[in-house]
């Protein structure tokens, strides 16, 4: 490997797209100071809004509303206007009497136009193509709706925009329409969570601080039923298993104010330390149909006991001016420094860069910061000395550490996330590694519609030599490797309705390894459906998401159903490896719907073909979740 | 110039010997350091510490009546609240009345006749009122499946959630005081420092007689008791038997009442699954106002002028009977921002002669709110021009038949009127104050059309502007360009038929009806939600339906500090950071232009209320007080104001 090279690549890549989004001129504008911002001189023909002419329209150029009259020293209102002298205290001199409201005449004219009678500019060559092929992305969308209503029996969310008055606000009258009650928590005391009632006294810290204990205890259980076949060729991983399986979580928060909190959680079906099964935890699961793994031997089960009693949830968080109120009484410095420590889970880069949920590390956030072209900047500084997943799906590691500084800032025209991230890691396999990454998320404004796009870009460093091991999902790999992630995200909302379309692709360059990832699946979860695991027991994601040298894409229809209570999602996608047996495509459906006020149903099957094995691998899956 | 990372600095293949403490000091050590630049950044320079005499340590006080201090320490303020509120929630509306545990600004409004009329025509005073805002919250309730619970309504009245009201329904069944949103004891009866609560604050309970908490204490209060010959005598307790005027027990003096961090309990919207609704209060933390000038809030939201720091009056605060206390600082009650009425005039401005309860008398009002619904304003019902010419069998509601009432009425709207007018007049004020405009400025042309740009400017030096709701602030400019014919040429921030610019979230556009306005220079934040796969779209709501059909909101089940958002959805600020400016660059195509120039260019800064888009879509829970979508959306549209206005001459050859 040439690793030093080939890490100055990478850098200079990184360095490239951050400097080409952050060069742009648009930011640049948006640098000057106050001072030049009416400093440019006019160029002739500047003149006063009094020399132009009256406006088209048959009106004539309006002045403002109210002429302004604030601007002058003492040229105010006074409350003496409303001396209560005379009948009635109400009445008040010195205002003149008014017989109109004073939006009853707003003395211009709106240009309401449902017809745009300008003509439209012919868009530039890269448009055109780019919205053709988006065009293109978008044909089977209409059969799909119509295949999605045959088969819920339920009005797709589109449908009611057919009607040619949709776009107009409605003039009908309409009674006011109830809401439904608040679920409760399971223990809500004293305080509901977020009912009505008084608010009771607080207690007044040593530090000046007042908190209102309150025990919060609530959760969620996933209760599924999943068949997989998957066909492997000699050496690969698969599942072959048919299950019942259960996730329950239930979460305790003692709260304290609307900043400060402690909050410790439990996941009593499932473990994570666990035996070192294919997808990291252990879930509390029945099998009905025998569990089979391929790759690298075979293992036979009929159940699995992840019963524990271990926290996955453990943590503070608050405040620092909120908590020590008196070293900012007259709130005039910038202490708002929040924080969090203890058990917690963590994502930075949607996943790409840090996707744990079970992690033991202190963070230190600044939010709401701005200048410099920023306007709206956060930044989090981040510790973590323990259970630091590196090597999924084994045990996390308790000894690497990891430091990190992870931003997020608004810009005029998208957000941008700049993150840096070093992994220390004494164990001498395993090895260090610093991480890089930049993204930018933006809606591109184009001729005909919008797109939404994100970019991401990311190149790990092994400061000391790549770290080998088993990288994921018994593939092999580095543990700590030298390479890059390419991934962007589009997606755009076809007219009339509010499905979605999103084609999502990745490149992997030589072996990117990120700074933690989840136990139960790679960074490459946000591509699609097809590169996730469900997240509930032994069910996979159907390709693999190995991050060595490999491209992947994933294009999707999510479709809305029965006001957004329906949806269902139709998926395909493809990806290839290193090696000349490495080429997967597979396809996907899943459906979902709302139950009541707190139930989920979903349905989800896959069907995949690899390269060099005969048979295609199939899964389909049933959970029904509840929130309580 | 963009960052570039420098790669001589990448150390590879050898191992970092930092030592690890070392390494971990220096971690917090360049975390805080770039904050501080961050921080000191806007100005350029560091805060300098504060001067005045910084208080002692906050002192809890409780809210016991002076009638009972010489009893125990008891907590009378919960022990009333529970009695009190009980009754007021289970028992007749009479016993309400005469038990109040809140009361009614009206009450207050008797001995302080400047502070009730500002606060009046407040947004704070339209805070529950506001049918937008009802059925918005309503809206969000209904799609997260109840489980928003009174977050949003919490704020916008303190005092209907303390007694337990509906957070749906009419405001026309809700307790007086309730209706009046952020009334006086919203602010008055608060003894403890809440913090970023996000409104969630305890009122202390009890009737007029109560002690209320002031920035300044008893001192002046004191004075008035002290003259019973010039200010009659003050029943600082109920006391049937005494004959008085009805007066605070005492004046506690609340110090954070005077602080930003009072007004940031409730601007601030922090909801516990960590979305950052509103930051007004952590914008004005990292301000160079708070910094580097020392200002707070009240500084310049309760001055003499609206938006700027211009000093306080100088005047007598209450009026006891005809006589007046001795003058002080008096702050200003309009507090004055972008929202505005859109419901009749009868019922808002808050107006003791207008309305009255259902059980009360014409004593109480003229009318009540639900008979004011039924007065047809908008004909001049009881103007003597109407009222000459109407004919003979024009049908009136049962309640307004009586001529001699429509006039009473029509008597009260022309004061409701004048004071709309001078809150219109205050709210032009505070936009004014908070953006600047240029000239028209870099005009040139070329093949691909006229070209021109406005600088667009944050006058502020104490938050973003837009700030608050400033996802739902349509603050644009609005560009005309027409030849010496009279023709337009180009148009940007004209509106669709709702009255929404042309951006995504106009249905015309969304559907598809009507270009989007590519041009469009607007300071909306928008909501960005997280789809299920294909990266985040804006959406009018926050609400990520992609993400699964059922949301269903509980605490953050992480910190959601490290992010400062929960996953599923965030804000992308679009405002001016405090002195900021931005460049509005317009072009006119090529394609678009007569040849009959001179072409002549029309800017105005416009400043809206909320988005018709939001109108349309929470429309499907209805509106308050009988009112439709459509005239909700007309009512919105007409309160928009030209905050500035500037235009230009092109004058070029076209061959």
């Amino acid at each position: 490997m040439h690793a030093r090279r080939t890490n100055y690549t990478s850098l200079l890549s990184v360095a490239l797209l951050a400097g080409a989004v952050i060069g742009t001129p648009r930011f640049a504008s948006a640098q000057s100071s106050v001072d030049d911002a009416f400093s440019e001189p006019g160029i002739n023909d500047v003149i006063t809004l009094d020399d132009v002419p009256p406006a088209p329209g048959g009106g004539t150029m309006p002045e403002p509303l109210m002429p302004y009259d604030g601007e002058a020293e003492g040229e105010y209102y006074t409350a003496d206007c409303f001396a209560a002298e005379g009948e009635s205290w109400l009445d008040w001199h010195g205002v003149p009497e008014v017989f109109e409201h004073p939006d009853a005449n707003p003395g211009y004219e709106h240009s309401y136009f449902q017809e745009h009678e300008l003509p439209e500019e012919e868009p530039e060559l890269a448009w055109k193509v780019w919205e053709k092929w988006m065009e293109f992305l978008e044909m089977p969308h209409e059969p799909l709706v119509e295949i999605s209503e045959f088969l819920t029996r339920a009005k797709h969310d589109g449908t009611v925009f057919t009607d040619p008055e949709h776009s107009w606000v409605s003039g009908e009258p309409k009674g006011i329409v109830p809401i439904m009650d608040r679920p409760p928590l399971i223990i809500e005391y004293p305080q509901k969570f977020l009912g009505q009632g008084t608010i009771p006294e607080g207690v007044e810290l040593p530090t000046g601080a007042i908190w209102r204990p309150t025990l919060w205890v609530f959760g969620s259980n996933r209760f599924g039923v999943s068949y997989r076949d998957d066909q492997v060729g000699l050496g690969q991983a698969g599942f072959n298993f048919g299950s019942f399986v259960n996730r329950l979580a239930l979460f305790g928060q003692l709260n304290f104010t609307g900043t400060e909190r402690i909050q410790i959680g439990i996941r009593p079906t499932d473990e994570e330390e666990g035996r070192p099964l294919l997808t990291g935890r252990e879930y509390t699961s029945h099998f009905w149909k025998t569990f089979t793994s391929g790759g690298g031997g075979r293992t036979n089960l009929d159940g699995l006991d992840g019963w524990n009693g271990d926290l996955n949830v453990a943590y503070f968080e608050g405040q620092l001016d909120e908590i020590f109120p008196g070293i900012d009484p007259f709130d005039t410095e910038m202490l708002d420094y929040s924080f969090s420590v203890g058990r917690q889970a963590m994502s930075f880069q949607r996943g790409l860069l840090v996707n744990e949920d079970m992690i033991d590390a202190v963070t230190v956030t600044r939010n709401t910061l701005y200048g410099n072209g920023n306007l709206n900047l956060r930044m989090t500084g981040v510790f973590a000395w323990n259970r630091l997943t590196r090597v999924a799906p084994l045990e996390p590691n308790t000894r690497a550490q990891m430091y990190g500084l992870f931003t997020e800032s608004d810009f005029r025209y998208n957000t941008m996330n700049l993150d840096v991230g070093f992994v220390n890691d004494p164990n001498r396999t395993h090895r260090d590694v610093l991480v890089a990454a930049v993204s930018s998320t933006q809606r591109l404004v184009g001729y005909h519609n919008t797109y939404n796009s994100r970019f991401h870009a990311l190149a790990s460093f092994p400061t000391e030599g790549e770290g080998v091991g088993t990288a994921f999902m018994g593939s092999p790999g580095n543990v700590t490797g030298q390479g890059e992630l390419f991934f962007s995200q589009i997606s755009v909302t076809p007219h009339e309705g509010e499905d979605l379309i999103y084609w999502n692709t990745f490149v992997v360059v030589d072996q990117f390894t990120s700074l933690a990832r989840a136990p139960q699946a790679g960074p490459l979860g946000d591509t699609g459906l097809l590169f996730a695991a469900a997240g509930l027991g032994l069910y996979g994601p159907p390709l693999a998401t190995v991050t060595n040298s490999s491209v992947g894409t994933a294009l999707g229809y999510q479709i809305f159903l029965d006001t957004k209570n329906q949806q269902i999602i139709y998926e395909v996608g493809a990806r290839e490896g290193k090696g000349n047996d490495n080429f997967e495509v597979a396809g996907a459906v899943q459906y979902q719907r709302a139950i009541a006020q707190n139930w989920i149903w979903l349905i989800s099957s896959f069907m995949s073909s690899r390269k060099g094995t005969d048979g295609l691998s199939t899964g389909l899956r049933t959970e029904i979740q509840l929130f309580f | 110039m963009g960052q570039r990372i420098q790669p001589s600095r990448v150390v590879t293949n050898r191992r970092l010997r930092l030592p690890r403490m070392a390494a971990v000091a220096a971690f917090v050590l360049g975390f805080a350091g770039l904050s501080a630049h961050f921080a000191v950044s806007q100005d350029g320079s560091r805060p300098v510490t504060r001067t005045a005499k910084q208080p002692a340590k906050l002192q809890l006080i409780s809210a016991v009546p002076i009638a009972e201090e010489s009893e125990a320490l008891i907590d009378l303020a919960s022990i009333n609240r529970s009695e009190v509120i009980g009754a007021t929630a289970f028992e007749a509306h009479a016993q309400c009345y005469e038990d109040n545990p809140f009361p009614s600004a009206k009450t207050c409004g008797v001995c302080h006749p400047k502070h009730f009329r500002e606060w009046s025509v407040s947004p704070h005073a339209y805070a529950q009122l506001s049918p937008v805002f009802n059925s918005f919250q309503n809206a969000e309730n209904i799609l997260l499946h109840g489980t928003l619970g009174d977050f949003c309504i919490r704020c916008h009245t303190p005092v209907g959630m303390a007694l337990q009201e509906q957070k749906g329904g009419s405001n026309l069944d809700r307790h007086p005081t309730a209706r009046e949103g952020i009334t006086c004891v919203v602010c008055h009866r608060i003894n403890q420092p809440n913090g970023r609560g996000s409104g969630r604050t305890n009122l202390v309970a009890g009737g007029e007689n109560q002690v209320v908490f002031g920035p300044t204490g008893n001192t002046h209060f004191e004075d008035v008791l002290a003259d019973p010959d010039k200010y009659g005598v003050i029943k600082t307790e109920k006391d049937e038997t005494v004959r008085g005027r009805d007066g605070h027990a005492q004046i506690h003096k609340f110090f954070q009442l005077g602080t930003s961090g009072f007004c940031g309990q409730c601007h601030d919207v922090l909801f516990p699954l960590g979305f950052r609704l509103e930051d007004a209060f952590s914008e004005f933390k990292s301000s160079p106002a708070a910094r580097k000038y020392k200002l707070n809030c009240q500084d310049c939201h309760m001055g003499k002028i609206e938006g700027k720091p211009s000093g306080f009056f100088f005047e007598p605060v209450a009026k006891v009977g005809n006589a007046e206390s001795p003058p002080r600082r008096r702050t200003s009650h309009f507090m004055a921002g972008p929202d505005h009425s859109v419901i009749h005039p009868g019922l808002y401005p808050h107006n003791p002669d207008a309305i009255r309860e259902v059980d009360e008398d014409e004593t109480h009002g003229l009318a009540t709110m639900a008979e004011w619904i039924q007065f047809d304003w908008r004909k001049n019902w009881g103007s003597s021009k109407f009222e000459q010419s109407k004919p003979k069998d024009y049908q009136f509601p049962t309640a307004w038949e009586d001529p001699a009432r429509r006039q009473k009425a029509r008597k009260i709207l022309n004061q409701q009127f004048r004071l709309l007018t001078v809150y219109k007049k205050k709210r032009i004020e505070v936009l004014r104050n908070g953006f600047g405009m240029s000239d028209v400025q870099g005009m040139h042309a070329d093949e691909k059309g006229l070209h021109f740009k406005v600088n667009v400017v944050n006058l502020t030096t104490g938050h973003g502007a837009p700030t608050g709701f400033d996802g739902e602030r349509p603050i644009y400019l609005q560009v005309v360009v027409w030849d010496r014919n009279k023709q337009v040429v180009f148009r940007s921030g004209d509106l669709d038929g709702n009255g929404d610019y042309r951006d995504d979230h106009s249905f015309f556009v969304h559907n598809g009806k009507i270009p989007r306005d590519r041009q469009l220079f607007s300071l909306q934040s928008k909501f960005i939600t997280r789809n299920i796969r294909g990266g985040e779209r804006e959406q009018i709501l926050p609400i990520p339906y992609s993400l699964n059909p059922l949301n269903f909101d509980r605490p953050a089940l992480r910190p959601f500090t490290p992010l400062g958002r929960p996953l599923g959805a965030r804000k992308h600020k679009q405002i001016l950071e405090p002195l900021g400016n931005r460049w509005a660059k317009y072009r006119v195509p090529a394609c678009n232009l007569t040849g009959n120039g001179p072409y002549y260019i029309n800017v105005r800064l416009m400043a809206g209320m909320i988005p018709i888009n939001l109108v349309k879509t929470i429309e499907f829970t209805g509106f308050d007080y009988g009112m439709n979508a459509r005239e909700v959306a007309d009512a919105i549209t007409r309160g928009q104001v030209i905050v500035r206005e500037t235009g230009a001459v092109f004058n070029c050859h076209e061959e």
